[in-house]
């Protein structure tokens, strides 16, 4: 069969109205083939002036690689929600569109004239997604939220570090994140929906709800219904170890031996001569080990010391033992796998004299629809003209007046 | 108009043949059995998903069964449960009239496994063309460490987000959840849902290699980018936030049930902290030569934080979340699952289900899909007993014969 380039979802149009909760979403939208344009305010909209910056190019809203990041392969429209010439603008692009994705607090857009039941009537076959805090609906859905807090409410912050330490923020956002993965999945079901029942939908995704799905395993709800119990900080001792470990060369490794490979584990340690002894009969019991954690640990500990990290990986995994890397940022760059699968994507940046940068790039391959080469994130209304002229047809005086009156 | 009042099953119609076991992977599966996708969950006659196996367990009493744990139940609602020994060529012919049946196949395993039974993409798209194959081993399936094995607190650490975390100068820290369990999942229905779409569209089916390494590498926020552009490695952030503060958790008044008690708060702006210092009227924190301005509060952030602790720590964290909240400025409680359960006012009602298991023994408290689709949450069932769906599968679904199915169990395909 003749591979594409386009990605599975070529011929989608996706407007992203998206803020900093969702704009993973249409990240992986545009990544899986979707023409996703983010609509911004004239001048820009807030998350380009996020940082990291390009160094040199501080507070240039082009340079924020917070919003390079988010918004590579997608297209910049500005437009003015708040004039009823760019809400009359809007609802035009609705009707050529396939999904509109936004972030503002629950009645925001229908104050505006332009919520969902009015765009519905536009295009019956809309597909209308929202990421907020806590829902559309619900006791908490007026109260505002970030990562931080999405994290904190969902229960996800309360398990993150020790219990000698505040709960450690997850880093980089994940609330976000799984906000914008479900939103992800849960547009495609509804495009799916579509495809076959040929109506349209409003998916509604609350941060809280998403990043409470991390929870499943560690805060199990059935540890309380079931036994009251609250499972706190430094939690992974009820089903493993702590994980960590110092190697010889200052760095981590990261080991889980499961119950399965609980004799070859120890008869390595018996051949290294690792201190403590767990070589009789009482530790083949899964219940004594869980009853006697320090030991185990302490014998984690004494054979990472021993090794160098990547020596202690490979004679590891050698041995079918779960043991990998801590992986830090430069790490990872040079990572041997991620570089063989092409997990990092060159984009030339013409804007800044044709500086390359590697953005991580998607999770997956597709063996038939290869997605399209990465584009670099738009400049702020660079693809006014392409909306403006080509799909919406305004004529040239039109088009100029509107930006002259900041409604584009 | 809307699907949610005529159908809340929007990928009715759909089968999918499921290898998947452990964590990551059924909780893909359940994205699509909960919508409505008869999701049939393959397991070997000689080796359940050990999932069944490990977690958290209902009273004593209940413990004989092999299906009773709280995680499993959660990651594996709405799917049905056969058996079949796959290591025979009876059995390999079983699962073959499966998936020639089916518009997915998924599985986790590392390594050739699926070639091994010559049921790799190249043998399944044989039987069946338009066929959407989708695996997930932590590494790919291509390149020199595909044979690599870990799990998900594995995962966490190599991906990246261990050593992003924690307190500055403290060692690297783990997240609690094994989060890449979790995120790597959507990673993989949001790909196979796209691959949908274009079959739906072409009637080409094809194979999607998906590795949970990368997926969670790709969830590190620009800090792979500032790398690359700037050759920057961060220090660990604590609670801050790189361009404003407050950002972070603030200690509160002990509570009955729990005495490690944390607000979470986040001011963003001038405005908003004027709103929070006029509210508090706190001596210390309205000192404006120190704090009025955001430039000041983050060159003062660790007086900034103590003097905010300090406040707080008076306070119950619930209500002072909600008078916070009043005034519009961010801030939550840093909920422990009973706050989650008993406390908070919308979760127990809108985000968690009890479901019941087939002999009305085991009450699951189980997370809801979290997300409202023309405003009705996924119908959900409970998870399958171990081979549950076995005589309905064979015999409806693949035309086995009475008999032939008797001899499939008596030559152990099947239990």
């Amino acid at each position: 069969m003749p591979q594409n380039n386009s990605g599975p979802l070529a011929d989608l149009r996706i407007l992203d109205l998206a803020g900093e909760s969702g704009l993973f979403c249409g990240r992986m939208l545009a990544e899986l083939g979707a023409e996703v344009i983010k609509l911004e305010p004239p001048g820009g909209d807030a998350f380009r002036s996020r940082g990291p910056w390009l160094a040199g190019e501080e507070n240039n809203p082009e340079a924020s690689l917070y919003h390079l990041h988010y918004n590579v392969n997608k297209k910049s429209v500005t437009i003015n929600l708040l004039k009823p010439e760019g809400q009359i603008l809007f609802k035009q692009m609705v009707a050529s569109s396939d999904v509109v994705l936004e972030t503002m607090t629950p009645g925001e857009m229908d104050s505006l004239g332009i919520g969902f039941e009015s765009l519905q009537e536009i295009n019956p076959e809309l597909i209308y997604t929202t990421i907020t805090p806590f829902g559309q609906n619900g006791p908490l859905s007026q109260w505002s939220g970030n990562a931080l807090t999405g994290a904190a409410m969902s229960g996800l912050l309360y398990l993150n570090g020790d219990m000698s330490e505040p709960p450690n923020q997850p880093a980089a956002e994940q609330a976000y994140h799984m906000a914008s993965l479900v939103a992800t999945w849960s547009t495609l079901i509804a495009i799916r929906a579509r495809s076959t029942k040929c109506v349209g939908s409003r998916v509604d995704i609350s941060v809280q709800e998403a990043a409470a799905m991390a929870t499943v395993q560690t805060a199990n709800a059935n540890f309380y219904t079931w036994h009251g119990e609250l499972p706190m900080r430094g939690g992974m001792r009820h089903f493993g170890s702590r994980h960590l470990y110092l190697c010889r060369d200052e760095k981590w490794a990261s080991i889980s031996i499961r119950p399965v490979r609980w004799h070859d584990f120890v008869q390595w340690l018996n051949e290294e001569k690792i201190e403590p002894d767990l070589t009789s009969e009482q530790w083949s019991d899964p219940f004594y080990r869980r009853d006697h954690q320090d030991e185990i640990e302490e014998a984690h500990a004494n054979l990472s010391k021993k090794f160098n990290r990547d020596e202690l990986v490979r004679v590891g995994q050698s041995r079918r033992m779960l043991i990998v890397p801590v992986n830090k940022i430069d790490d990872l760059s040079q990572h041997t796998q991620l570089r063989e699968r092409d997990f990092f994507k060159e984009v030339t940046y013409d804007n800044f004299a044709d500086l390359k940068l590697e953005h991580p790039g998607p999770a997956y391959q597709f063996s038939l629809t290869k997605p399209p080469a990465y584009t670099r994130a738009p400049l702020i209304g660079e693809h006014n003209h392409y909306m403006y002229s080509e799909v919406l047809n305004i004529a040239t005086d039109r088009y100029d007046r509107l930006a002259i009156e900041n409604i584009i | 108009m809307s699907i949610g009042l005529n159908n809340p099953k929007p990928l009715e119609g759909l089968r999918v043949c499921d290898f998947f076991w452990l964590i990551a992977g059924p909780a893909c599966s359940r994205v699509f059995a909960d919508w409505g996708a008869e999701v049939i969950k393959v397991e070997s006659s000689n080796r359940l998903d050990e999932i069944r196996q490990t977690g958290s367990w209902p009273p004593d009493s209940m413990r004989s069964a092999d299906s009773h744990n709280g995680v499993f139940n959660d990651c594996n609602t709405s799917k049905k449960a056969i058996q079949v020994d796959l290591n025979t060529e009876k059995g390999i012919e079983v699962i073959k009239r499966l998936i020639a049946k089916s518009d997915i196949v998924t599985n986790n395993f590392t390594g050739e496994r699926m070639d091994r039974w010559g049921l790799g993409y190249e043998d399944l798209k044989k039987i069946n063309p338009e066929l959407i194959m989708l695996t997930m081993p932590v590494m790919g399936t291509t390149g020199p460490q595909r044979n690599f094995g870990a799990i998900g607190n594995n995962v966490i650490a190599l991906g990246g987000i261990n050593y992003a975390m924690g307190f500055p100068g403290t060692p690297p820290t783990g997240m609690g959840p094994l989060y890449s369990d979790f995120a790597a999942p959507y990673f993989a229905a949001s790909a196979i849902l796209a691959a949908l779409y274009h079959r739906d569209k072409t009637g080409e089916g094809q194979f999607i290699d998906l590795a949970q390494f990368q997926a969670t590498a790709s969830l590190l926020g620009p800090a792979l980018l500032d790398y690359s552009a700037n050759k920057t490695v961060p220090e660990r952030p604590g609670n801050t936030h790189p361009d404003f503060a407050p950002h972070g958790v603030y200690p509160c008044a002990p509570a009955t049930h729990n005495s490690d008690r944390w607000l979470a708060l986040s001011i963003e702006n001038d405005l908003a902290w004027q709103r929070f210092t006029e509210l508090i009227a706190d001596p210390v924190l309205s000192d404006k030569s120190k704090f009025a301005t955001n430039d000041l509060r983050k060159t003062h952030e660790t007086l900034l934080n103590d003097a905010i602790a300090n406040y707080t720590s008076n306070h119950e964290v619930w209500a002072l979340a909600g008078k916070l909240q009043d005034e519009g400025i961010t801030a939550g409680v840093t909920q422990d699952l009973s706050d989650v359960l008993d406390r908070d006012p919308g979760m127990r009602v809108q985000h968690f289900e009890n479901l019941t298991d087939l002999a009305g023994r085991v009450t699951y408290t189980t997370h809801r899909q979290p997300v409202r689709i023309n405003e009705q949450t996924a119908p959900m069932g409970r998870a399958p007993l171990f081979g549950e769906h076995n005589y309905e599968v064979y015999t409806n679904l693949l035309g086995y014969s009475d008999i032939e199915y008797a001899q499939l169990v008596a030559a152990g395909i099947v239990n």
